[in-house]
């Protein structure tokens, strides 16, 4: 799956869903189970199954499950917060190179990065320059499920 | 007569004097996937949020007092917890399923007993969920995501007229759509008529038929309401003892036993192996909760 290669590698994670574990459903991605594969009656009403991926927009956007998962790999672009720092970025805000705690990874302009607090990922984000410094752009936060909430 | 006072009356009727004013303390749900109880409480405990645990659940605890909304806080947004009122728990634990069960949540939407009954299965088995409005499944959606669930199949649908092929469950949760009750609704007396009840018990009796015929030999299936009414509860009860070979199975617990004698009319005594909960007793809203099983 071409976007979520692209994500992976932009983070250096590792992931591999074989085709056929993988369901589409609309933009939304998914890998589904053996047992859950079963249970898929018809693909005209259903509009969830199994583990969510993301969505496939013109880019990838990864799940708050698939970046839980991939949390567990040693190699990963990661930044670590404090828990002002992580709040605000859980309401949307860019993160300064001087309020990360800890990074692993380059912190150079196009990668990616997990945003952690405690040892939970919140969401990620992506290097860009911003008067004349580094800050990481927030793309996803947690706080997206508030959101939503409020849009429907 | 006003409405409240009608309702208020017919609740006399059946032995229980309320007010119309009684009101739950809010209550929240750990989730066994991502948190320990322990856990949980340490984490809000340092945000200065107390939980007492709710004695008869398993994961249930209520909030005495916080600073701040639990429904936006980290922990909330990492699917530690969810926001689950301290009755609405019960009937999943009635219900409990066991990872490897193949499961049915035929009115799902919100999610909050959909993620509770996954999480039970320790995202094993599988969970078939089904509610016919597109937009209360965007916040089930949405809590499966935050929840960390994964063993769900989720579908837009009638559930009366889905075809689940020749597949049949292990366990169904019927958490039927019904009047609600005016502990956690402040408007409801305004709202609610007679009509509404009869009506609504119609509509449960037909869900009822629907579950029973997806339900393996000697599956399990728990239908429940928040309503008080008895119609919507012991009366589609008996309606279902009457018109098949369903045995209620005896629930413990918090509560009372279901009614047998409603409005001087004699119910099976099977009945009484329901529970309700009455909000002057438990201190929660309104509850009905039978165990149906499918011998």
């Amino acid at each position: 799956m071409k976007g979520l290669e692209e994500f992976l590698a932009s983070v250096r994670a590792r992931y591999s869903v074989d085709d056929e574990s993988l369901l589409k459903v609309n933009i939304k991605r998914f890998v589904v189970g053996e047992k859950l594969r079963g249970l898929i009656f018809n693909k005209l009403n259903l509009v969830y199954a199994g583990k969510y991926l993301g969505k496939m927009k013109k880019k990838f956007l990864p799940s708050s499950i698939l970046l839980d998962e991939l949390n567990d790999q040693e190699v990963l672009n990661r930044i670590h917060t404090d828990r002002e720092t992580a709040w605000l970025f859980v309401c949307g805000r860019d993160i300064f190179e001087d309020k990360i705690q800890r990074l692993e990874g380059e912190f150079k302009e196009g990668n990616d990065f997990l945003v952690m607090h405690e040892g939970h990922c919140l969401g990620y984000g992506r290097v860009e320059p911003f008067e004349g410094r580094m800050i990481l752009r927030n793309v996803f936060d947690i706080g997206d499920f508030l959101r939503r909430e409020k849009q429907r | 007569m006003a409405k409240k006072d009608l309702f208020l009356e017919r609740y006399r009727e059946l032995g229980h004097n309320l007010t119309g004013a009684e009101r739950t303390r809010q209550a929240i749900r750990v989730n066994p996937l991502k948190a320990s109880n322990e856990e949980l409480v340490r984490k809000l405990g340092r945000v200065g949020v107390k939980l007492t645990r709710v004695d008869f659940l398993d994961h249930g605890f209520y909030v005495e007092g916080s600073r701040f909304s639990l429904g936006a806080s980290f922990e909330y947004l990492l699917g530690l917890y969810s926001l689950q009122e301290a009755a609405a728990q019960f009937p999943v634990k009635v219900l409990g399923p066991r990872s490897g069960d193949i499961v049915l949540d035929m009115c799902a939407a919100p999610g909050g007993k959909t993620t509770q009954i996954a999480a039970a299965m320790g995202n094993g088995g599988a969970v078939v969920a089904v509610d016919v409005s597109r937009r209360r499944l965007y916040a089930l959606e949405n809590n499966l995501e935050r929840c960390g669930i994964v063993n769900c199949a989720v579908y837009c649908a009638d559930v009366n007229e889905m075809d689940f092929k020749d597949v049949r469950f292990d366990r169904i949760l019927l958490d039927a759509p019904c009047s609600g009750n005016y502990v956690t609704d402040r408007g409801w007396f305004n709202r609610r008529d007679l009509r509404d009840v009869r009506s609504n018990a119609e509509r449960q009796r037909s869900l009822l038929r629907t579950g029973m015929g997806l339900l393996k030999e000697g599956g399990t299936l728990v239908y429940t309401t928040c309503s008080l009414e008895p119609e919507e509860n012991e009366l589609n009860a008996q309606w279902l003892l009457d018109g098949s070979d369903a045995k209620l199975e005896k629930i413990e617990g918090p509560g009372s036993p279901a009614l047998t004698d409603v409005f001087s009319r004699e119910l099976d005594s099977e009945i009484a192996n329901c529970r309700r909960f009455w909000p002057e007793e438990t201190g929660t809203q309104g509850f009905f909760v039978a165990k149906v099983v499918n011998p």
